[in-house]
């Protein structure tokens, strides 16, 4: 008897598999698939969530494709990389195994750096969100990036800290072995010593919760400024346990804190953040910007999941959010310039694209496949928002 | 180069998570005593612990969602014994210890699924977040608290252990089987009874832990549950005053290892090289007894 049961779960198993397979490759006439490479869980999973709903506004502002006179739909495939680079290439798999033309994402440069040899070889051409490791398009002629990288980023925030906050003794507190997290602390190191500053690296493991003794570190130290290139779930555990120890300085991070979770885990010990991020919603001089924002929150407050995952509220719009959207107008942009749903054809038009007016600006790549970007914006947490400061156009 | 206040501080955070580790590594060591199991789920009771706590202080004032995160780990590690362990009493060891490697990870998918995957926020406790100011350091009330709540009911369980009838029959479960079985004692109550007493342990330690953190998130049972194992190993699985002081002393040792910069990557390998080594010359452990089996 058991046995038999046994036997019939197993084929239960395998043709439910089966039945999934033939699912997705049915209708295929008239649809051009774009994955969407992203975390919805780990360390940054509430960033990832943000970056897709960026995307799939886009999406649903343009469904549709037209590609040799004939209109395509956009089917969106999604795939967890759990903000983690170890899982990333089998959630690249997933995407290529389903037959994706262009794939956009990712939050986080150890996932995409994990994963871009593999969209490499199956000739997928892959559009970077908010990635910023420059190794994520070097040396990979499938990737591109619509956003500013770390050496830019890191120059930036150096010479935020170093001129603007007086930060010229700076405590460097890096997750060791994560690519954005030491590249980015790297640039800003650089830059930071090149004008006469000092950056002590104080490293501490992936999944760490105690920073009380890194804290007890930097106050004993007297270091008069904190650079933290760090993912959203560490970013509170600093901030709030760097103002529980006592230690007052400023706190400076890159993109990946403009996250409205940050501000709200932290309360009020978020006193003295500065953040760079890609774009400011509340700047009313950028009008594609404007409409975005306007018609975001909009789109965003019809659906609970929706409001959810942007964090609980519909009025706040983090700078990857944008990301995203670009990212997904890129593709759309380069596969009607192919007018052919092969990857190869998509790779080239992409690296000859030319877009104007998108949200984060005007997007062109440069040979490496990054966007050619001179614009950040600094931000800050005031009473349990994050707010504009500043600007840096270079 | 650094001042006194220095080391004190770095002190009381090894003392803090130190304390943490053991409320858990107590769970590891009562029920490996008793089953000879290495309750890889432990972990994510503590995990879920904390996500209780998440959702039942968002309809109600902390006074009642407190006892009532408490009672639901308890049921919640009774409900796991029964449902994965018990039926497997008398298969070989192997498939229980399997069997509690699936429950670990169905709990963190459930939470996986269920939270949508990122980190809650913990809400905030004042009497144990609160800062005070000694002499010129910053200590949270909740570094205070956590080791005198630990050593406190550590003392409990070990008078529980040594004087009442039901710590009787756990000493002669733990010490034979099968023969305790015979002599009258309700096996089932007694393993009962230490999982209840090890999930209620992992969710006091749930509630000091988040509460110093800020957030909860699906995998973060795994890391302390690991250390919380190597403590338990290392004191002699099996032993509780072992697993305390274990766990004291990997605290410890972590929190000065992580404070020099030039070996602080090392943090979490000192930890799982400490028990290689423990495993190689003394593998019974600090206060383990000698004949303890391998697994």
């Amino acid at each position: 008897m058991k046995k038999i049961i046994a036997l019939l779960l197993a084929l239960v198993t395998a043709l439910s598999l089966v039945a999934c397979g033939s699912n997705g490759g049915d209708k295929d006439g008239d649809v051009i698939k774009i994955g969407i490479f992203e975390p919805t869980s780990g360390q940054n999973g509430a960033g990832g969530k943000k970056e897709i709903l960026g995307i799939e506004y886009a999406h649903s502002l343009k469904p549709t494709v037209t590609i040799g006179g004939k209109e395509y739909q956009i089917q969106l495939v999604t795939a967890d990389n759990a903000s983690d680079a170890s899982k990333a290439p089998a959630a690249a798999q997933t995407l290529i195994s389903a037959g994706v033309s262009v794939v956009v994402g990712t939050y986080g440069s150890g996932c995409a750096i994990a994963a871009g040899d593999l969209f490499k070889s199956a000739r997928i051409p892959a559009i970077g969100t908010s990635c910023t490791n420059p190794n994520v398009t070097l040396g990979n002629d499938f990737y591109f990036r619509v956003s500013y990288i770390d050496p830019f980023q890191g120059a930036v925030m150096a010479n935020f800290a170093n001129k603007e906050k007086g930060s010229v003794n700076c405590a460097l507190i890096i997750e060791s072995g994560d690519d954005y997290s030491a590249g980015f602390g790297n640039y800003f190191q650089k830059e930071m010593e090149r004008l006469g500053g000092k950056a002590t690296v104080l490293e501490f493991q992936k999944g760490e919760t105690d920073f009380s003794t890194i804290m007890a570190t930097i106050k004993s130290a007297g270091y008069d400024g904190i650079f933290a290139p760090v993912s959203i779930e560490t970013a509170a555990m600093i901030i709030s346990q760097a103002r529980d120890s006592g230690v007052t300085c400023p706190i400076m991070a890159g993109d990946t804190w403009d996250d409205i979770s940050i501000a709200q885990r932290t309360g009020d010990k978020s006193t003295d953040i500065y953040f760079s991020a890609f774009f400011d919603a509340a700047d009313e001089s950028n009008a594609e910007g404007k409409a975005f924002v306007e018609g975001f929150k909009k789109w965003v407050a019809e659906d609970k999941t929706r409001i959810e995952n942007n964090g609980g509220t519909a009025d706040a719009i983090s700078s990857v959010t944008p990301c995203g959207y670009d990212a997904y107008m890129a593709a759309v942009n380069a596969i009607e310039k192919a007018g052919s749903t092969e990857g190869a054809a998509i790779r080239d038009a992409l690296a000859a694209l030319e877009v104007k007016g998108l949200v984060t600006g005007d997007l062109k790549f440069d040979e490496n496949g990054d966007a050619i970007k001179t614009y950040a914006v600094i931000k800050t947490i005031k009473d349990g928002d994050i707010v504009y400061y500043s600007t840096y156009n270079g | 180069m650094h001042d006194a206040a220095y080391y004190i501080q770095l002190l009381l955070s090894g003392v803090t998570v130190g304390s943490l580790y053991a409320l858990i590594a107590i769970g590891y060591t009562m029920v490996y005593g008793i089953l000879r199991l290495i309750n890889f789920a432990h972990g994510d009771i503590f995990m879920m612990a904390g996500f209780f706590m998440v959702y039942i202080s968002a309809e109600c004032s902390l006074a009642i969602a407190v006892p009532v995160v408490l009672i639901l780990t308890v049921i919640l590690g009774v409900a796991i014994e029964k449902a994965a362990y018990k039926p497997l009493r008398t298969a070989p060891r192997m498939s229980v210890m399997i069997s509690a490697i699936g429950v670990s990870y169905l709990l963190q998918n459930l939470a996986n699924y269920i939270t949508g995957g990122i980190a809650r926020a913990y809400p905030d406790i004042p009497f144990l977040t609160q800062v005070m100011n000694v002499g010129g350091l910053n200590i949270k009330r909740i570094t205070i608290v956590t080791p005198i709540l630990t050593i406190a009911l550590v003392a409990v369980l070990v008078i529980l252990i040594k004087k009442t009838k039901v710590g009787m029959a756990m000493r002669a479960v733990s010490r034979d089987f099968e023969t305790s079985q015979l002599m009258g004692i309700k096996i089932n109550s007694v393993i009962s009874m230490t999982f209840v007493i090890g999930s209620f342990l992992a969710g006091v330690a749930s509630i000091l832990y988040f509460a110093n953190y800020g957030q909860v998130s699906p995998m973060i049972g795994a890391m302390p549950g690991l250390k919380a194992f190597v403590a338990a190993v290392f004191g002699g699985i099996g032993s509780i005053p072992g697993a305390v002081i274990g766990a004291f002393i990997i605290g410890i040792c972590e929190s000065f290892i992580k404070a020099n910069e030039t070996i602080a990557v090392f943090s979490n390998a000192f930890t799982f090289a400490l028990l290689i080594v423990i495993l190689l010359c003394k593998p019974n452990g600090l206060f383990g007894e000698k004949l303890t089996e391998k697994v």
